[in-house]
């Protein structure tokens, strides 16, 4: 008997000692839980400067009421050291609690620091056990920490973070950003041939008047266009209609409006607005020559949305001539995207280098050495099959004479 | 001895060849996998395990002619005194040496989470439920591996449909692009990864109740553990790229650590945790075992019991011999090529032997 309850307690105080998580034990209330994280590299001294948002669990706690919101949902804190590494270390030295990354949402890097090559902070986020590579990837044509620092109008949630993350994350609504994590980035980085793109985020001033006339600007922060990378480093950015270019190749165009000035005469300077329903690309590598072809093959489907005066769809051939300009809108976007990756920044975003080693791989040995030469003249043919299916559920727009 | 008093039955049997197979050698394998053989990395697993199914069914005919000894019993018989002793010797040192290697990498997995706590010290613990389990006997840990296989299988694929939204398999193409022979040479690491199961067999074999179930079972375990590992390889190296999928140290890990299920639950690394330590339990008791009992015969004791203790002692403190977890992936990539590989080599070669000299039973 005593010996049963001997074994019971001493298997419980076992328990206790190895569940409590042994040296390695830290409560909830000694971590510092990051929502957002900016990276810059300082002008003139070349360290690294880092900016967090910290999670306030208190402030979120006690509600939007302001009967004690008082406080501020996040903390913003920054520091600067020789690495990103060294610059946490530092911070930890006045927040007193230990960096929770698990829950970071997105890393913003400022443009210095992105074209002086993103792989050392990369590296940092995959070797670390905290930070986790869903994180979001976001380039900033200015200071990064700055986006962090300055207080934003207009959100629907109290962590920017979030804010931040749904913001992105929503990108197909509108198809003129791209949608990248780290683990996006880094596994572009193993396959070696391709490089990475990113989102590009902003900050805007808008201006407003009062009630009483007074005048103001508000801040307000934008996801819009693409940073392109070559290699680790920043080679420039695409503009909303050449990230859509983008969008079309690789095939992640969710929805979007495309406008095409109307076929007909009276329509004014109206645009016939196309809703786009679904859209798919295909990359395919030819020989020709011996030499390397790439052929885009692109479709889309759409639904006609806003009709100008003068609207009339049951003549023939005028639904064929709208589904004409909408595919060359798209085609004129693809191409402004080539145009830019291939000859203005050289970088291979969209994978033709894989792609010609995947169905050519004798031939692909010979030429793996030069690819970086034969990239920016290779020929691309563009094929847009554009269609339109729908009207809504009127077919011909009823405007008063 | 210890096959005449434990007694294990073919589904039993089919769940040890499993738990040999998949192990924890689901978290390593296709590191080498990828250094050697790229992107056809799955292939040299295909490979292996295709090779170690029928390997495997060698050594069943082989036991049916000694179906009351183990392979460091038979092994003297049929090569000779000397020379099967000396082999037999090899058998259990190489057992032993590996125990301790994956007690390290058991640990290794742990210290990630909890990196102030000393490593032996998770050892120890981990030391403390084998030596446990060892003592209750092989009906026992053939319990526990009945009870824990299925539940590892099932997470194991769990976790792999759970980041197969994310995989593009177009990344896979062109297959062979540099003909066979890199998935051949992939073969030297992949080949005994899959013997690890066989060889463990060679000893329990004369336990199962049933010998007509030995070949059911591995004709079964092995191509059923070699496809699911087959896939597993294949999708890492689709996720993650080839140069990814061989310089993380635990490329499953990060998967799972990706994954989204339903677009809200993420975290699924706990899962990752529970798998990890019972597969490590389940591989530890499948190393130790021929190391402990092979000892025994081989020493011509009654018991094996009394030598539990010690020698756990013993691979706990071998496990202590690598400096870092670079020297521990050395070592594990190197157990293959110089212990595995020849053992797996010896069971043919001890069947053609055995036919040749028409040595059996009496």
């Amino acid at each position: 008997m005593t010996k049963k309850v001997l074994a019971v307690c001493s298997s419980i105080l076992l328990f206790l000692m190895v569940s409590s998580g042994c040296w390695d034990s830290v409560e909830l209330d000694r971590r510092a839980i990051i929502s957002a994280a900016a990276i810059d590299l300082e002008d003139k001294t070349g360290r690294i400067k880092v900016t967090l948002h910290i999670t306030r669990p208190n402030a979120l706690a006690r509600g939007t009421d302001g009967g004690g919101g008082q406080q501020e949902p996040v903390w913003v804190v920054s520091s600067a050291g020789y690495s990103l590494q060294d610059a946490l270390k530092s911070l930890t030295t006045y927040t007193g609690r230990e960096l929770f990354w698990g829950d970071n949402r997105i890393l913003i890097l400022g443009k210095k620091a992105a074209e002086k090559g993103i792989f050392p902070f990369i590296d940092f986020m995959i070797r670390d056990e905290g930070p986790r590579s869903r994180m979001l990837l976001l380039v900033t044509e200015g200071e990064a920490g700055k986006i962090l620092t300055t207080r934003t109008e207009g959100k629907l949630e109290r962590i920017v973070g979030i804010e931040l993350e749904r913001l992105v994350r929503n990108y197909t609504s509108a198809s003129r950003s791209v949608l990248v994590d780290l683990h996006d980035v880094i596994s572009k980085f193993s396959r070696g041939i391709i490089s990475p793109v990113a989102s590009r985020i902003e900050l805007v001033e808008s201006k407003m008047e009062g009630d009483g006339g007074e005048k103001g600007s508000q801040k307000e922060i934008r996801v819009d266009g693409a940073a392109v990378f070559k290699g680790d480093k920043l080679a420039g950015w695409l503009n909303a209609p050449e990230t859509r270019g983008y969008l079309w190749i690789t095939g992640d165009v969710g929805r979007g409006v495309i406008l095409v000035k109307p076929p007909w005469k009276g329509g004014g300077t109206t645009p016939v607005n196309l809703n786009i329903r679904r859209a798919s690309g295909i990359i395919k590598a030819k020989m020709k020559d011996g030499k390397p072809v790439i052929v885009i093959e692109v479709s889309e489907e759409s639904e006609l949305e806003v009709l100008p005066r003068g609207a009339d769809l049951d003549r023939p051939g005028v639904i064929q001539s709208l589904e004409r300009r909408q595919a060359t809108v798209i085609k004129n976007e693809i191409k402004a995207c080539l145009r830019k990756a291939q000859q203005e920044y050289k970088s291979d975003i969209f994978g033709f280098g894989e792609e010609v080693r995947r169905q050519f791989p004798a031939e692909w040995k010979k030429i793996e050495e030069e690819w970086g030469e034969i990239y920016p003249h290779l020929e691309v043919a563009v094929q847009v099959r554009a269609k339109i299916r729908g009207t809504g559920l009127l077919v011909n727009p009823v405007h008063p004479e | 001895m210890f096959q005449d008093r434990e007694k294990i039955s073919g589904h039993q049997a089919l769940m040890l060849i499993l738990a040999g197979g998949i192990g924890n050698i689901f978290v390593v394998m296709s590191i080498p996998a990828v250094k050697e053989a790229g992107r056809n990395g799955w292939l040299s697993v295909l490979l292996g395990y295709g090779i170690a199914a029928v390997l495997g069914l060698i050594l069943v005919k082989l036991g049916l002619r000694f179906p009351r000894k183990t392979i460091v019993q038979y092994l003297p018989k049929v090569l000779g005194t000397v020379p099967g002793k000396f082999l037999g010797l090899f058998y259990i040192l190489g057992w032993w040496g590996m125990t301790g290697i994956i007690y390290r990498e058991n640990a290794e997995l742990v210290r990630f989470f909890l990196p102030q706590t000393p490593v032996i010290l998770i050892s120890v613990f981990m030391a403390l439920l084998v030596v446990y389990a060892m003592r209750q006997g092989f009906e026992v840990f053939a319990r526990t591996a009945e009870l824990l296989v299925p539940v590892m299988i099932i997470f194991i694929i769990f976790g792999l449909v759970a980041v197969i939204q994310e995989i593009d398999f177009k990344t896979l193409l062109p297959v062979l692009e540099n003909g066979l022979g890199p998935v051949i040479k992939g073969l030297q690491y992949q080949l005994p990864y899959a013997m690890e199961t066989v060889l463990f067999m060679a000893l329990w074999l004369p336990c199962l109740s049933s010998q007509k179930n030995a070949a059911r079972a591995v004709a079964l375990g092995v191509p059923a553990a070699g496809l699911l590992l087959t896939v597993m390889v294949a999708m890492t190296i689709a996720f993650l790229g080839t140069e990814l999928a061989s310089h993380l140290v635990y490329p499953i890990y990060y998967m799972l650590r990706y994954a989204l299920v339903g677009y809200f639950l993420t975290g699924l690394e706990a899962v990752f945790i529970i798998l990890w330590l019972t597969s490590s339990y389940l591989e530890i008791l499948v190393f130790f075992y021929p190391g402990v009992i092979g000892l025994a015969q081989w020493l011509n004791l009654k018991d094996y019991k009394p030598l539990i203790m010690p020698m756990a002692a013993v691979t706990v403190a071998l496990s202590m011999v690598p400096h870092n977890v670079v020297e521990m992936l050395a070592l594990d990539s190197l157990k293959n090529p110089t212990i595995l590989l020849p053992l797996s080599m010896l069971i043919p070669v001890t069947w053609f032997v055995a036919v040749l000299r028409k040595i059996r039973e009496d």
